[in-house]
């Protein structure tokens, strides 16, 4: 049984299937991303394990695919027949493209991107996610400091129930808006809805292509605080007006945001200048010169197009801008791959081993080479 | 021994499951923002009352009416600010009726609380949650208001600056430092 499984995942024919199916997803999630948007495409043909073709028909996603790729790989290097002399130019190839692989995995797995927003003289020392979001409570009654419990993305799925008895509470998520039309409410609430949506409903309306131009919001019923606090809360991302509730005598806020991921240096926006293109308002170039902090240290630097800060793994281009009357802020997309060096390396392998099987079998090319022409 | 592909991929699968990572619930704490911390040039001013705040240096502390916790002078570019601090028991009008109060003295129409609701910003001080409110007058330079509103227990404490327009621009970020300093004397 062992043996059978084992010829039928190192087979030649699975690679070769398995990167005809990945040319057939790029072709059809490059169209998707017309329909879809570049995000949700991206997740659809490339991140999923499993998708449904048109809804109805399930076909393996890129992940499978290129999971069963690097099976198939691997196992092949356990051939007895492919461990001899001559082919070590094919082993090198073998590990070459598994080591891309690998990389890939690590990039899925590990990496993480988002946005970090400056406004000119401020100091930011975290990054926003672009699509995940996280609910957070905050705890505004500590002395000197604010504690934040935060629930993420996998829990803030409708119909779950989250329990966290170090503050006593027990959230049921009702409703988990893509993206959110306000209004406002005709009639009185029942007693049962709290702050924000005493005044106001949140209700779906169609999702924007672009993720990002989404606005999410967050329904949920809080049981357990023991007071007045208990009912039912409504957030949206962006929101101004937080609510701030009792829980055992401590004040708290809520708050429905992208998910944070804090850095451990800080960077601080001097200045932040754009170039336009003559006499139109579309931007030719712009820089942000900054404050990278780390251990109250401050060290210049500048950020322009296509010259990112590369510092502790994290890689800082320069995305966007942000101009208000009162103030400019910079946008800056903020990258941590972990399997960045991957690429690189797994490359020069592969044409190491393509080299190397070139020399080993041009002697017997050549000779068959003389045979024909004889 | 003998395996067959039953135990295979209950071997995988308990591999697969176990990697899953499922405490996803974080808790963290950040320092509360202490701006005399940061910057020598702001002092910490106190008075009789039971709040303290760090304002800037350049501000001047001046007798101001009796029903003022403190009255400062802003200085500007463009001419002198005033500044006040009161407190007044229960909710004293709620926030639409003081907004439409401020925007008549600078001489604008007064706005649902809808739309103050949308202008309004919610920010965090030592005292909790407030909304910070700016208004201007574009046909009138001379006046703007920037505006705090801090609801607590069982008062409500204004924070008002009336300057020109030019002079909020400049004064905008000092105007909120302030606000996020006001704590209770501890």
């Amino acid at each position: 049984m062992l043996k059978i499984l084992y010829n039928f995942i190192s087979s030649p024919k699975i690679f070769v299937y398995t990167v005809l199916w990945l040319m057939i997803l790029v072709f059809f999630g490059t169209l998707a991303q017309k329909d879809i948007g570049l995000y949700a495409s991206q997740m659809k043909y490339f991140s999923s394990y499993i998708f449904l073709f048109y809804d109805y028909i399930p076909l393996p996603g890129g992940r499978i695919t290129l999971l069963l790729m690097t099976l198939n790989l691997s196992s092949s290097l356990f051939r007895k027949t492919l461990w001899k002399i001559k082919k070590i130019g094919v082993i090198i190839l073998h590990i070459g493209g598994l080591l891309l692989l690998l990389g890939g995995g690590v990039t899925a797995i590990f990496s993480s991107e988002g946005n970090m927003v400056i406004e000119e003289g401020g100091k930011v020392n975290y990054t926003d996610d672009y699509h995940r979001m996280e609910l957070c409570f905050v705890n505004l009654s500590l002395q000197d400091s604010l504690e934040y419990t935060v629930f993420d993305e996998e829990l803030l799925v409708e119909g779950n129930t989250i329990s966290y008895d170090k503050i006593g509470l027990e959230i049921d998520i009702i409703s988990r808006i893509k993206n959110t039309r306000i209004q406002n409410r005709i009639t009185e609430a029942d007693s049962v809805y709290k702050g924000f949506l005493k005044q106001f409903v949140l209700l779906p309306k169609e999702p924007e292509k672009e993720n990002t131009q989404n606005r999410p919001s967050l329904i949920f019923r809080i049981r357990g605080s023991e007071n007045n606090a208990d009912g039912i809360y409504g957030l949206f991302l962006g929101q101004k007006d937080l609510d701030i509730f009792n829980f055992k005598n401590e004040k708290y806020f809520s708050e429905f945001r992208k998910e944070r991921t804090y850095l451990p240096f800080s960077i601080e926006l001097l200045d932040f200048k754009k170039v336009l293109h003559p006499g139109t308002q579309v931007a030719k170039s712009f820089s942000s010169e900054i404050n990278l902090i780390e251990n109250q240290i401050p060290r210049r630097v500048l950020i322009q197009m296509n010259e990112p800060l590369r510092h502790m793994g994290y890689t800082f281009f320069q995305a966007s801008f942000i101009e208000e009357l009162k103030s400019e802020s910079t946008v800056l997309a903020v990258v941590k791959n972990y399997g960045r060096l991957f690429p690189y390396i797994s490359s020069i392998i592969m044409s190491a081993g393509l080299l190397v099987h070139l020399i080993i079998n041009l002697p017997k090319m050549i000779k068959k080479n003389n045979v024909t022409k004889a | 021994m003998k395996l067959n592909i039953q135990y295979i991929i209950i071997i995988l699968s308990v591999i697969f499951f176990s990697c899953e990572n499922d405490k996803h619930i974080r808790v963290y704490k950040i320092k509360k923002q202490m701006p005399q911390e940061k910057e020598e040039r702001k002092i910490t001013s106190k008075t009789n009352s039971e709040f303290e705040w760090v304002a800037p240096k350049e501000w001047k502390e001046v007798q101001g009416h009796s029903m003022r916790i403190v009255s400062f002078e802003v200085p500007s570019a463009t001419g002198l600010g005033d500044l006040s601090i009161t407190s007044f028991s229960g909710a004293s009008g709620g926030i639409q009726a003081n907004v439409n109060r401020w925007e008549n003295q600078i001489g604008l129409s007064p706005s649902s609380l809808e739309k103050i609701n949308k202008i309004s910003e919610s920010r965090v001080s030592k005292l909790g949650k407030y909304e910070v409110f700016e208004l201007v007058n574009l046909e009138n330079q001379n006046s703007a208001i920037i505006a705090s509103i801090f609801k607590l227990k069982e008062t409500t404490l204004f924070v008002k600056l009336s300057i020109n327009v030019a002079g909020l621009k400049t004064s905008r970020n000092q105007f909120i430092n302030f606000c996020d300093s006001i704590g209770f004397i501890k």
